[in-house]
């Protein structure tokens, strides 16, 4: 059932077995699998279902280092977090991405991607997307035609899944008919309290709406408020351990990662009409370059993917102006300016003729060139971190102060991986591709683009000194704290992190009811 | 074989075309920008297309008249043949010279050089597409305005415009 925090008392405490802080993505998945238990889950959610402009305000955030400090447009503050406005693309992590590489990430996962498998299939039944294959060569196609004719021992295709599923939509009643789940709206946890000793978590101090404040007291907690507002509520609920919640080893909010992206360079196909459909953008799949696992490990790369845009060939303009006057005669008028575009039709008449015939035969326009948009996993750099800043929200919350410090380290990668995709459509006689990277031409001053995908900053790793996080996503040294979202990433691959933050929650899920039917 | 020439030949025409005029060329804004697009029907140099609108090839030695003709239709647009040619010969300007040219064209395939001091045009342009994939599977490529091109390609697209330019040159 929904309720909504601004009902409840002032001073009220609200009892549970499981609290999770945040409705996005992780929160709704974890609540949702733990519907129908024999415990009582409580999931806090700041917004309510429909975008507000004061809430999302409380994201706000300052910027000191390359991102453009726009960090709060990314994300979104209400029933369903992000998942309102994500674009829907799924790829799981690749191996390569969990193993240690002292190259791009000396440490890699506390386990290997074959745990995360199971949860990755379970992740894509609530997705509804389906099969669990990624690689090209076993895919069935679905009439999108064939990939690059590339020599896979050098160059792949692998396959993204697309489904925007809105998660505050299509799993609200879920959430509703659920006995055991109550959805608490418009609740601002403020500050996570925890015990002297630094073992538990004892409650929560939430905000509700008129000024009031509750209380929250359960067995378990976990934090699903996103990549970067993880950090903050650690970092906030200082009264006890001071530097922040789960930071004794100054920890928290250092690593952040987004993944690197930028238009990279363009394909100029020898034939126009190459077909491209299953790299078209627009699909429920499609494909993107990649590099094989052997290549990355051999020249020490970091991951990336090579995303294709195809841009078709302008348009003559006698066939535009055979439109513009077929369609105001359709009209019953005389286009303006009438001559000039019979004076086009005539002297495009080769070009007005092609078109006809390619319309004749169901032929699309030729395409003009490809364009390139490389996404690279970041290296990890404890330099690159979320703070807080000195300003306050109106409920009193320290604002995070983002410095994210890109290097150039992966810049040698990106730039040796468009070589090779140049030399493969050099001689597969797919065309010539023209590499056009940051750092390339001394005139190209913009910054990375930003993927709003905040990684890392909670970072697990099995050791307490290296990361946040054990293994199972439980804060080291914290009873009953877990942690769900990108945050925990200690690599962030190339694939976008959604796929992998469910995954990931429905793991932390089994893992509770473990916990909770072990009466632990 | 024969295919990757003749669709090499038809992308060059493709980007050699205007893409528009009169009134109408508001409602396309050329994505392409020229200088690209210059370089690009450069680099599509192996066309089937008879040459056009390129002057009289005057060559002395190393030159024949065959091979003169055969390099005109080979870069049937001279305008941007010279576009990547200069380029390429910003970068090395060691082969600035037809003797030279004609030199790396003979130790990387003799049986290419003399195509083109003898061969026909089929024949020629076989062993041009022949060299430039091997030039790609080998890395032994030039990178020119950020286009990673084969040697071989950007070398006789120089031996043609010096060509051109210099006729003095080729001693």
């Amino acid at each position: 059932m929904f309720i909504d925090a601004g009902e409840l008392s002032k001073g009220e405490i609200l009892e549970t077995e499981i609290c999770v802080i945040g409705a996005g993505a992780a929160g709704i998945a974890i609540a949702r699998e733990l519907g129908g238990r024999d415990f009582r889950v409580l999931l806090l959610e700041s917004g309510g279902f429909d975008f507000d402009e004061q809430t999302q305000e409380l994201y706000r955030a300052e910027s000191i280092g390359a991102h453009d400090g726009k960090i709060d447009d990314m994300r979104l503050r209400y029933f369903g977090g992000t998942t309102n406005h994500w674009a829907g693309n799924c790829r799981p992590l690749d191996a390569l991405d969990f193993t240690p590489r002292p190259w791009a990430s000396p440490e890699g996962w506390p386990f290997a991607r074959a745990e995360l498998v199971p949860f990755y299939r379970r992740a894509e039944a609530l997705l509804e997307i389906a099969p669990f294959d990624y690689e090209t060569a076993a895919w069935d196609g679905g009439g999108q035609g064939p990939p690059l004719p590339f020599a896979p021992e050098r160059l792949l295709t692998s396959q993204y899944q697309v489904n925007p599923v809105r998660f505050g939509t299509a799993f609200r009643d879920d959430i509703r008919r659920a006995a055991n789940v109550t959805a608490c709206l418009h609740a601002n946890v403020v500050e996570i309290e925890i015990d002297d000793a630094v073992k538990q978590v004892t409650g929560l101090r939430v905000a509700a709406p008129g000024g009031k404040a509750f209380g929250v007291r359960a067995r378990l907690y976990v934090l699903a408020a996103g990549g970067v507002e993880n950090v903050r509520l650690l970092l906030n609920s200082d009264r006890v351990q001071r530097g922040g919640l789960a930071n004794g080893n100054d920890l928290v909010g250092r690593f952040f990662m987004e993944h690197m992206v930028q238009a990279s360079g363009r394909l100029l196909p020898l034939d126009p009409y190459i077909p491209m459909r299953l790299y078209a953008y627009d699909q429920r799949s499609y494909g993107v370059l990649t590099l094989p696992e052997e290549i990355v490990r051999g020249e020490q790369l970091v991951n990336l993917t090579i995303a294709l845009q195809r841009n078709a060939a302008p348009e003559a303009a006698g066939v535009t102006s055979l439109k513009a006057i077929m369609g105001a005669l359709g009209e019953g008028k005389v286009p303006d300016p009438f001559a000039d575009h019979v004076w086009n039709v005539i002297t495009d008449i080769d070009d007005v003729a092609a078109a006809a015939y390619r319309k004749l035969l169901g032929q699309r326009r030729p395409l003009s060139f490809i364009r390139f948009f490389n996404r690279a996993e970041a290296i990890p750099d404890r330099q690159s971190r979320v703070t807080l800043s000195r300003q306050r929200d109106r409920l009193g919350q320290r604002r995070v102060r983002l410095d994210w410090r890109p290097g150039n380290g992966e810049l040698p990668s990106i730039r040796r991986a468009h070589e090779i995709a140049a030399l493969e459509a050099g001689r597969t006689g797919v065309g010539r591709v023209q590499v056009e990277l940051e750092g390339e031409k001394p005139e190209r001053t913009h910054a990375w683009a930003v993927s709003g995908h905040h990684m890392g900053t909670t970072r697990m790793h099995a050791n307490p000194k290296r990361g946040v996080v054990d293994a199972n996503c439980r804060v080291h040294g914290m009873a009953n704290l877990y942690v769900a979202g990108s945050s925990v990433f200690p690599t962030a691959g190339c694939s976008n992190p959604t796929l992998t933050i469910i995954a990931l929650a429905l793991r932390i899920a089994d893992r509770i009811k473990l916990s909770i039917g072990n009466g632990r | 074989m024969n295919k990757f020439v003749i669709d090499i030949a038809v992308l060059a025409r493709r980007l050699a075309a205007r893409p528009g005029a009169g009134p109408a060329k508001r409602f396309m804004p050329p994505r392409f920008g020229r200088r690209n697009l210059l370089l690009a029907a450069a680099i599509m140099p192996m066309s089937m297309l008879p040459a056009f609108g390129s002057r009289a090839v005057s060559l002395g030695q190393p030159f024949r008249p065959v091979a003169a003709r055969n390099l005109a239709r080979l870069f049937p647009n001279p305008r941007s043949a010279h576009r990547l040619a200069a380029a390429y010969l910003d970068i090395f300007p060691e082969d600035r010279d037809l003797g030279v040219l004609m030199d790396h064209l003979r130790r990387r395939d003799k049986a290419l050089a003399a195509a083109l001091d003898n061969g026909g045009l089929r024949r020629l342009r076989r062993l041009v597409a022949l060299n430039v994939r091997d030039d790609f599977f080998r890395g032994h490529t030039v990178r020119i305005d950020g286009w990673l091109l084969s040697q071989t390609e950007a070398r006789l697209c120089a031996l043609a415009a010096l060509s051109w330019d210099e006729p003095s040159n080729a001693q």
